[in-house]
């Protein structure tokens, strides 16, 4: 057995672990869900932040989605990625933080929000490369409604169909959605 | 800047996602060709997505598992408290439901006087419409968005006994909630009943292939008391 686990391959290997992990902390086993803290804490953080670009919210959301994550862990059944339900049960918790908020309006609604919004930052030089810390200031500032499709399309890889779903809106309104956010994005950088 | 067609933005923007339908792609395709200004929208267009796709991960402050963790004490005190006051209050509002009037509770909590043959005042004052309604009540309470009423709910029908048959079907629902403790305490309730539950059983042998494993427990019991 153990050769056999050896030779397993990498990835397979990490998955078990996992599966062995997310069943302790499925019994409440407080060493076994501080690993899973370890181990995604910053992934749900950056997407907490990415979301809603501000740090002190991100890390209220980041502990709301682990201790959503701890009291739900029964309802996870393995059909899917522990990785990817937990990213899709923290995805929500921000989406319905931001609806709360009254925050998650696509801008057609907020006209007027916008002004001077292009000169706060320094444009590129024509040509040159873009690079992640400039984009990374540039989402901060999108309004949310496009940040926030962006962010799911264009970082945790969610089809149309899914930030559809989740956002509560038309296929095509998530298609265009993106296409206004990178509109915006291209004029800010 | 180089001028760019506007109507082709958003096309530019779904061919880059692979998502333009084939007969707006080829003539799309064949305009690039023709229009730098295009091409170049499309290079910035892609080159926007794979920045994207390679932004680095925050941070997180390593203080945040402190708070978590306080969170999560607080919770498990809050459950051992809600654990020793859950059964009585649910007796208790059981009984409120069950009885008339406070002179039915007074009645049953004085002690008989000297020579007098103590009547069971519960039986009495019990009437099946007022068992009926309370039952009702707890059903109704399987679907409550507090995940503590439901499984309170659930904890009450099996302590109910037979009198918890008009409430199978909302067992039987809440054998799908999403709480482990709604599902297990649902599946015993269940079990309790007897043949008056002999319909949850299907779902009851589904529920033996539950993730949780206190919820497969309950439903192998349910089944054994149930002869399922």
């Amino acid at each position: 057995m153990a050769l056999f686990e050896l030779r397993r391959p990498a990835s397979n290997r990490e998955d078990l672990e996992e599966a062995d992990l997310v069943q302790q902390v499925r019994s409440g086993e407080r060493r076994a869900q501080e690993e899973i803290f370890r181990r995604y804490k910053d992934r749900i953080y950056s997407l907490c932040l990415r979301m809603t670009a501000n740090r002190s919210t991100a890390e209220d959301l980041t502990q709301d989605a682990f201790l959503s994550l701890f009291q739900k862990i029964g309802t996870f059944r393995g059909e899917s990625k522990f990785s990817s339900w937990f990213h899709r049960l923290a995805s929500n918790l921000v989406i319905d933080f931001l609806r709360r908020q009254k925050r998650l309006v696509f801008p057609e609604q907020r006209e007027g929000d916008e002004e001077g919004f292009l000169e706060k930052l320094p444009r590129r030089a024509e040509g040159s490369p873009l690079d992640e810390l400039e984009l990374r200031r540039a989402l901060d500032r999108l309004p949310e409604g496009y940040r926030v499709v962006f962010v799911l399309f264009e970082v945790e890889h969610y089809s149309h169909e899914e930030i559809a779903e989740m956002l509560g809106c038309s296929v095509n309104t998530s298609k265009t959605q993106l296409f206004k956010a990178r509109k915006r994005l291209r004029e800010l950088l | 800047m180089r001028h760019r067609c506007e109507h082709n933005e958003r096309s530019l923007s779904l061919l880059v996602d692979g998502d333009l339908a084939e007969p707006e792609a080829a003539p799309l395709r064949e305009h690039l060709h023709e229009c730098a200004g295009c091409r170049d929208e499309k290079r910035r267009l892609e080159e926007l997505k794979a920045v994207a796709g390679r932004l680095p991960l925050d941070e997180a402050s390593e203080h945040l598992w402190s708070r978590i963790e306080a969170r999560l004490d607080e919770a498990q005190a809050g459950r051992g408290a809600r654990r020793r006051w859950r059964v009585p209050v649910l007796l208790a509002a059981g009984l409120a439901l069950f009885l008339v009037s406070r002179e039915g509770l007074r009645e049953l909590l004085r002690a008989p006087g000297p020579g007098e043959t103590p009547t069971p005042a519960a039986q009495r004052l019990r009437s099946p419409e007022q068992e009926a309604e309370a039952i009702g009540k707890l059903a109704g309470m399987l679907r409550d968005p507090n995940e503590d009423v439901r499984a309170s709910a659930a904890e009450a029908l099996g302590l109910a006994g037979p009198a918890a048959a008009a409430a199978v079907p909302a067992l039987i629902e809440a054998l799908r909630d999403p709480s482990v403790e709604v599902r297990s305490l649902a599946a015993r309730a269940l079990g309790g009943l007897g043949a008056e539950a002999k319909a949850s059983v299907e779902r009851l042998r589904e529920l033996q292939k539950d993730a949780d494993p206190a919820v497969r427990e309950a439903a192998a019991e349910a089944l054994r008391k149930l002869g399922g």
